[in-house]
C-alpha cells in the first residue's frame, strides 16, 4: 500500500482534534421530574455537553404535538429513555405528557414523532371541564422507572463497550491462534470419504438469560381518570394492566415510580382528592395503595431518600404537619420524623443529597428563607431545629424545588429560583456545622423554573408569562452565575414546566404545545 | 448461440468460482463467463437440485457452493460443486450429474456444555464458506474449511481425503465468516462474540503454520463473504458496533486494513476509515457489516463499503478515508433504511462490482426494506417494499469521484450478495424472516413466536433472478422452483450455471440446458 499520508500518527492527531472518535455513552436517563428520586434536577455527567463545549451549544429542533392546552397547562417535562432497542430500530426517546391525556414518545435524534398514545378517560365520574384551579386532564410528569441511588456517571450505551487498543499478535507454528487453549490433539487424517454421512452433535439446552431488569421499562402515566397506564415505550401500548391510583380529576403533581412504589402528590382539593401522597405497591398484585393526608396542608412536593424515605413539604394550614418536612416510610407511608417552623411555607419539594456520609434536605420557603435539615432527624429532638438557615432577604423563592451538585473541587452546590433570579448557594460543614451561604444570583429571569446541572453546566429557564414574555433558555457558569449562552428569541412562548436533559440536549416545553431541544449537535 | 461463442466457449479454459465473493478481492464478478449472456439466459432452466442430509442449526443451513471448472479425479476430469454445511459437513457434486461425489463429517474435537444454546447469532459449526486453492498438481485442489471446532482441514477436491492433518487455527465455537486466500494465507474474519470469544481477523499462514490474529479493540467483523484483499495484500473489514477511538487505537464502527508482515507473520493495521457519523451508527446499532469489494480503477485501486445506515463509502485503498481517516472519495446519500433501524433493512452481506465492455465501473449494492423516499435511480422497475438491488456507475465529475444511481431491480424479498457474469446480474431474495425483534404486542395480547423458531416459520421461499446488468430489467427468474429460503448464504456462477443452496439441505443448479 502506498500511503500517501505523511503518517498516520499526524493524521491521528487531525481526527483527535476535530473530536471525530465516539464517545459511546450517554448521559444518565432523566427519568423523572427533577432527573432522579433526590430530586436533584442534576445530570451528573453528559459526553457532549461541558463547559468547554458550549461554543457549540444551539438550538437542534422543535416539534410541536397536537396537545390541547387546558387552563394554563401544556406540556409536561421531557424523561428520557436514551438508548432502546426497539423493533424499529435503536430510538433516543423522550416522553412528553399532554394536558389532554396524550402522551408523545419523540426521537430526540431528530426531532421527529416516535408514537402518540392518547388516554382514554375510563373512571366513572365524569371527566371535569376544569378550572384555573382544577385544571383537569393529566397534570402530573411522567416517571419511567427511577434508580434510588442516583447515577454516577455515564452509561455505554446500545452495544458499545470500553475502548480496548487494538493489536495483532501471532503464535507459534502449530499451536493456532494466540492465546487460544490449545484443544484436543487434532484427530487422525481420514481415509477416502466417499460417501461419508454424519450429523454434528445437536444443540441443547435453553434460551439465553435475557429481559428486562428488574424495574419495569414503562412509562407510567397519571391520566385525568386517576387510573394509572404503564405504557410500552416500545408502542405506547398498555404494557400492563391499568390501575385505580388516584381519584379522578385530581390534580396530581410530582410523579414517580421508584423502589417498586409509584408515588404522586395530589393538591388543590381538585376532585374528591385530598392534598396528600399517593403510593401504589406496584410489584404487589393487588397493587395496594397507601395515602398519607396533609389534612388541609397544602402539599408542596416530595423526594426519596437513597433508603426509599419520602420526605414531603408541606405549606400552611391547620395541619399539625403544615409548615413542615415530614419523613415517611417508602410503602405505608407512615410519619416517621418531621420538622416544622411556624410562619415557613414550602410550596416546593426538598432536595436530597448526601455530603461526608449524611444524608441532608434542603428546602426553600416561600419568604426566602432556605432551609437545610438532616434527613435522618429533620427537626432533631424537638422537630423544630434545622441544621442551618439561610435567612430570608429581599428575595421570595419560587416554588420550584431547588437542584443540587456537587463541583469536580468537591463544593456541593445548591441552586434555587426566586421570583426574578436563580440564587446559588454552598454547602460547608466546617467543625461539623453545616451551613449554606450565598454564593451568586443570576441575571434577571422571568418566572424562573428549577434550574439544572449537566455535566458542570448550569441551565436557567426563564419560564416567560401568559402575558407576552416567551421562555429564554440560559447556559451560567456554575462558580459565578455569569451567562455563557442564552436562546435568545428562538423559543415563542411562554414555558409550562420545567427544565429537563437528554443526551447532549436540554428540552423546554411551551404553552403552545412544542418540544424544543437545545444541545451539541451531534452528525447523523 | 452465435459460432463465435461456441468457438470461445471452445477454448476458453473453464470458469472457476473457488471463494465467496467470486475473487479475494469480493467482487463477485466471473470474469471468465462465456456460455450464459444477456440474451440467452431467458433460457434458463433447473438443471438439478441435490438434497444433502446436512442438518441447520438455529437458521444457518449451507453456504455457497464453491466450483472448480475442472478437477482430475480418478474418473476424469470433472466439474466440482463444493458446499458446506452448518452441521460441519463438506459436500462435493458432480456438476454435470448433480450427484453426491463424497462427503465429508469433520470428527469434531469440540463438545458443547450441556444445556449450551447460542441462539440465532451462534449457531456453532461451520459458519465459513470454505475456499478452494490449487493443489500440488496440475487440476488438483485443495479446500480449506474451519470446522466448528476451530480447526483448518484441506481436502483434496477430488476425494475429500485430508491432505493434511487439520491445524488449530480459531477457538472452537466461535463464529468466523467466508475464508479468503491469498499468497498462501487463509483469511477470515470473526463476529458476535461466539462461544465466548474475541471478535478478531485471523490468518494462518500455510507455510509457517503460525496463525496470526487481530484484535480491532471493538466491534465484530461480520461482512458475509469475509474480508476483501487489494493488490497488495492488505485485508479489509468492517467493523461492527464499537467505539470508534483511533487515539486510543479503538477501530470499531469503521473500515480497517490489515497486512501480514512477512517476516514475523503478525498482523499489522495499515489504515483506518470512521465514518464522521459514527458516534451515531454506534448507538443505532447500524454497524459496518457488510464487505466490501475492491476494485482497480484508472490506475488507482479502492474500496467500496457500506452498512445497515444504507449509503455507500467510497475509499481510495492507498489512503483509507483521507487525512484525517473520515473523509471518503465519496459518501452517497441514503439509499434506504429511512427508519434507521438495525435490522431488516439496510446493505446486508456483500455487494457486487464489475467492468463492462465500454470500461464502465459498476457497483451492485443489495439492501432490505424500501427505498429511501429520497433516493431514485433513472430506471426503476417498480415500487420496492422488501429489498432490491441498486446499480451505481463510477464517475469521475471535474476531479470529484461519485457512484451515480443507474437502476434499482425490481423488488425482492430480502435482496442478497449479487453476483455477475457476462453482463447478467444475478441476485436472489433470500426469503428469509430477518426481524429479531417484533413489535410487542399491547397488554394481554398473543406474543409473535421470537429467535429462531418464529423467523423459520415465518420464512417464505428464495427466488433466483437474473436481470440485465445495463438497465436492472428482470430477464428470468426461478419463480417457484426454489421451495425453501436461506439465511446468511450466497449464490455463485461459473460455466452457464448459477448455485443457490436453502435452509432444507437443498443445492439448486439453474443454468442453460446442455
Amino acid at each position: 500500500m502506498s500511503i500517501r499520508r505523511a503518517g498516520l500518527a499526524a493524521a491521528m492527531a487531525v481526527a483527535v482534534a476535530v473530536g471525530l472518535h465516539s464517545q459511546a455513552r450517554s448521559a444518565p436517563d432523566w427519568t423523572t421530574q427533577g432527573a432522579d428520586a433526590q430530586r436533584s434536577s442534576w445530570v451528573v455527567a453528559d459526553p457532549f455537553i461541558s463547559i468547554d463545549s458550549l461554543s457549540k451549544f444551539q438550538f437542534l429542533w422543535k416539534l410541536k404535538v397536537d396537545n390541547d392546552s387546558r387552563q394554563s397547562n401544556a406540556l409536561t417535562a421531557p424523561v428520557a429513555l436514551g438508548n432502546l432497542m426497539t423493533f424499529r430500530g435503536f430510538k433516543s426517546l423522550v416522553f412528553v405528557g399532554g394536558s389532554a391525556n396524550n402522551v408523545y414518545a419523540i426521537d430526540y435524534d431528530f426531532g421527529t414523532l416516535f408514537w402518540k398514545t392518547h388516554i382514554n378517560y375510563a373512571a366513572g365520574a365524569p371527566e371535569f371541564a376544569g378550572s384555573p384551579r382544577c385544571p383537569g386532564g393529566m397534570t402530573a410528569g411522567l416517571t419511567r422507572a427511577t434508580n434510588l441511588m442516583p447515577a454516577t456517571g455515564l452509561a455505554f450505551f446500545g452495544f458499545a463497550r470500553p475502548p480496548r487498543p487494538a493489536r495483532g499478535e501471532v503464535g507459534e507454528p502449530g499451536r493456532g491462534s494466540p492465546r487460544m487453549n490449545p484443544a484436543a490433539p487434532p484427530p487422525p487424517a481420514r481415509g477416502p470419504a466417499t460417501p461419508a454421512r454424519g450429523v454434528a452433535p445437536a444443540a441443547r439446552g435453553g434460551d439465553r438469560q435475557g429481559g428486562p431488569g428488574p424495574a419495569p421499562n414503562f412509562v407510567f402515566a397519571i391520566p385525568a381518570d386517576g387510573i394509572v397506564r404503564a405504557l410500552n415505550p416500545h408502542t405506547g401500548d398498555a404494557a400492563a394492566a391499568p390501575a385505580i391510583f388516584l381519584p379522578p380529576n385530581a390534580t396530581s403533581t410530582d410523579a414517580m415510580w421508584a423502589g417498586g412504589v409509584l408515588y404522586a402528590a395530589t393538591a388543590n382539593d381538585c376532585g374528591s382528592a385530598p392534598e396528600a401522597i399517593w403510593a401504589m405497591d406496584w410489584e404487589a398484585d393487588a397493587k395496594p395503595v397507601a395515602m398519607w393526608k396533609s389534612n388541609g396542608a397544602p402539599i408542596g412536593g416530595f423526594a426519596l431518600g437513597t433508603d426509599g424515605t419520602v420526605y414531603v413539604s408541606t405549606g400552611s394550614g391547620s395541619s399539625p404537619y403544615a409548615n413542615s418536612i415530614v419523613s415517611l416510610d417508602s410503602k405505608t407511608l407512615a410519619v416517621k420524623n418531621w420538622f416544622s417552623q411556624a410562619g415557613a411555607v414550602f410550596e416546593a419539594s426538598p432536595v436530597v443529597f448526601t455530603e461526608g456520609g449524611r444524608t441532608y434536605l434542603t428546602v426553600p420557603a416561600q419568604d426566602g428563607r432556605l432551609y437545610l435539615l438532616d434527613a435522618a432527624a429533620p427537626g432533631g429532638v424537638d422537630h423544630r431545629t434545622a441544621l442551618s438557615v439561610v435567612p430570608a432577604s429581599d428575595r421570595r423563592f419560587m416554588p420550584e424545588a431547588p437542584a443540587t451538585w456537587r463541583d469536580q473541587q468537591g463544593v456541593r452546590w445548591i441552586l434555587a429560583a426566586t421570583t426574578n433570579t436563580v440564587s446559588a448557594f454552598k454547602f460547608s460543614d466546617i467543625n461539623n456545622a453545616p451551613a449554606l451561604t450565598q454564593a451568586w444570583v443570576s441575571r434577571n429571569l422571568v418566572s424562573p423554573r428549577t434550574p439544572i446541572i449537566v455535566n458542570g453546566v448550569a441551565f436557567a429557564l426563564s419560564g416567560g408569562q401568559h402575558s407576552g414574555a416567551n421562555a429564554v433558555l440560559y447556559a451560567l457558569d456554575p462558580a459565578s452565575g455569569k451567562d455563557l449562552w442564552n436562546s435568545g428569541n428562538t423559543i415563542t412562548s411562554f414555558a409550562t414546566s420545567g427544565l429537563s436533559a437528554g443526551t447532549a440536549q436540554v428540552y423546554v416545553v411551551t404553552f403552545d404545545n412544542t418540544v424544543w431541544s437545545f444541545g451539541i449537535p451531534i452528525p447523523y | 448461440m452465435c459460432a463465435g461463442h461456441l468457438i470461445a466457449q471452445a477454448i476458453a479454459p473453464p470458469a472457476d468460482w473457488l471463494t465467496d465473493g467470486g475473487d479475494p478481492q469480493r467482487t463477485a464478478w466471473q470474469r471468465n463467463e462465456h456460455t450464459l449472456s444477456v440474451s440467452n439466459v431467458k433460457n434458463f432452466k433447473l438443471l438439478w437440485k441435490y438434497t444433502t442430509d446436512n442438518k441447520p442449526r438455529e437458521m444457518h443451513s449451507l453456504f455457497p457452493p464453491l466450483i472448480v471448472g475442472r478437477v482430475n479425479t480418478a474418473a476424469g476430469p470433472k466439474q466440482v460443486a463444493i458446499v458446506a454445511g452448518v452441521s460441519d459437513n463438506i459436500y462435493a457434486i458432480d456438476v454435470a450429474t448433480g450427484r453426491l461425489l463424497w462427503q465429508r463429517h469433520f470428527d469434531t474435537t469440540y463438545f458443547p456444555p450441556p444445556g449450551q444454546n447460542g441462539g440465532t447469532l451462534c449457531p456453532g459449526g461451520i459458519t465459513a464458506t470454505p475456499v478452494i486453492g490449487p493443489g500440488t498438481a496440475p487440476g488438483s485442489y485443495v479446500v480449506y474449511a474451519a470446522s466448528w471446532d476451530g480447526r483448518l482441514h484441506q481436502m483434496d477436491v477430488a476425494t475429500g481425503n485430508e491432505s493434511a492433518p487439520s491445524e488449530l487455527f480459531m477457538p472452537p465455537n466461535g463464529k468466523p465468516y467466508a475464508l479468503n486466500l491469498w499468497k498462501g494465507v487463509v483469511y477470515t474474519t470473526s463476529a458476535q462474540g461466539c462461544g465466548g470469544n474475541p471478535n478478531l481477523v485471523y490468518a494462518f499462514d500455510l507455510a509457517t503454520r503460525k496463525t496470526a490474529t487481530f484484535d480491532p479493540g471493538n466491534g465484530g467483523m461480520w461482512g458475509r463473504t469475509g474480508p476483501s484483499i487489494s493488490r497488495d495484500g492488505s485485508v479489509f473489514t468492517g467493523t461492527g458496533d464499537g467505539s470508534y477511538n483511533p487515539e486510543l487505537r479503538s477501530y470499531g464502527t469503521a473500515v480497517i486494513a490489515v497486512k501480514q508482515d512477512p517476516l514475523t507473520k503478525i498482523l499489522k493495521l495499515s489504515d483506518y476509515y470512521g465514518p464522521p457519523n459514527a458516534e451515531y451508527l454506534l448507538k443505532r446499532d447500524l454497524d459496518l457489516q457488510v464487505t466490501g469489494p475492491v476494485f482497480e480503477w484508472k490506475g488507482r485501486e479502492f474500496l467500496v463499503q457500506s452498512s445497515k445506515e444504507c449509503r455507500l463509502w467510497l475509499l481510495d485503498t492507498s489512503a483509507l478515508g483521507g487525512e484525517d481517516h473520515s473523509t471518503a472519495e465519496y459518501r452517497s446519500p441514503l439509499i434506504c433504511n429511512e427508519d434507521q433501524n438495525y435490522q431488516a433493512a439496510g446493505v446486508y452481506g456483500a455487494m457486487a462490482t464489475y467492468e463492462d465492455p465500454r470500461s464502465t465501473r459498476w457497483v451492485l449494492v443489495p439492501f432490505w426494506g424500501p427505498t429511501h423516499s429520497k433516493f431514485t435511480a433513472p430506471i426503476t422497475h417498480g415500487e420496492v417494499f422488501n429489498g432490491a438491488i441498486v446499480a451505481f456507475t463510477l464517475e469521475d465529475r471535474n476531479g470529484q469521484l461519485q457512484l451515480t444511481p443507474a437502476w434499482i431491480s425490481r423488488d425482492m424479498n430480502h435482496a442478497d450478495p449479487p453476483v455477475v457474469a457476462n453482463g447478467v446480474v444475478f441476485g436472489f431474495a433470500s426469503g428469509e424472516d430477518n426481524v429479531l425483534i417484533n413489535a410487542p404486542p399491547p397488554f394481554g395480547a398473543q406474543a409473535m413466536t421470537t429467535g429462531t423458531p418464529g423467523r423459520v416459520s415465518r420464512s417464505s421461499h428464495a427466488v433466483l433472478y437474473a436481470l440485465n446488468g445495463q438497465t436492472g430489467e428482470e430477464l428470468w427468474s426461478s419463480g417457484d422452483q426454489i421451495t425453501s429460503w436461506n439465511h446468511f448464504s450466497g449464490i455463485s456462477v461459473a460455466n452457464g450455471r448459477v448455485y443457490i443452496a436453502t435452509f432444507d439441505g437443498a443445492v439448486y443448479c439453474f443454468g442453460l440446458p446442455q
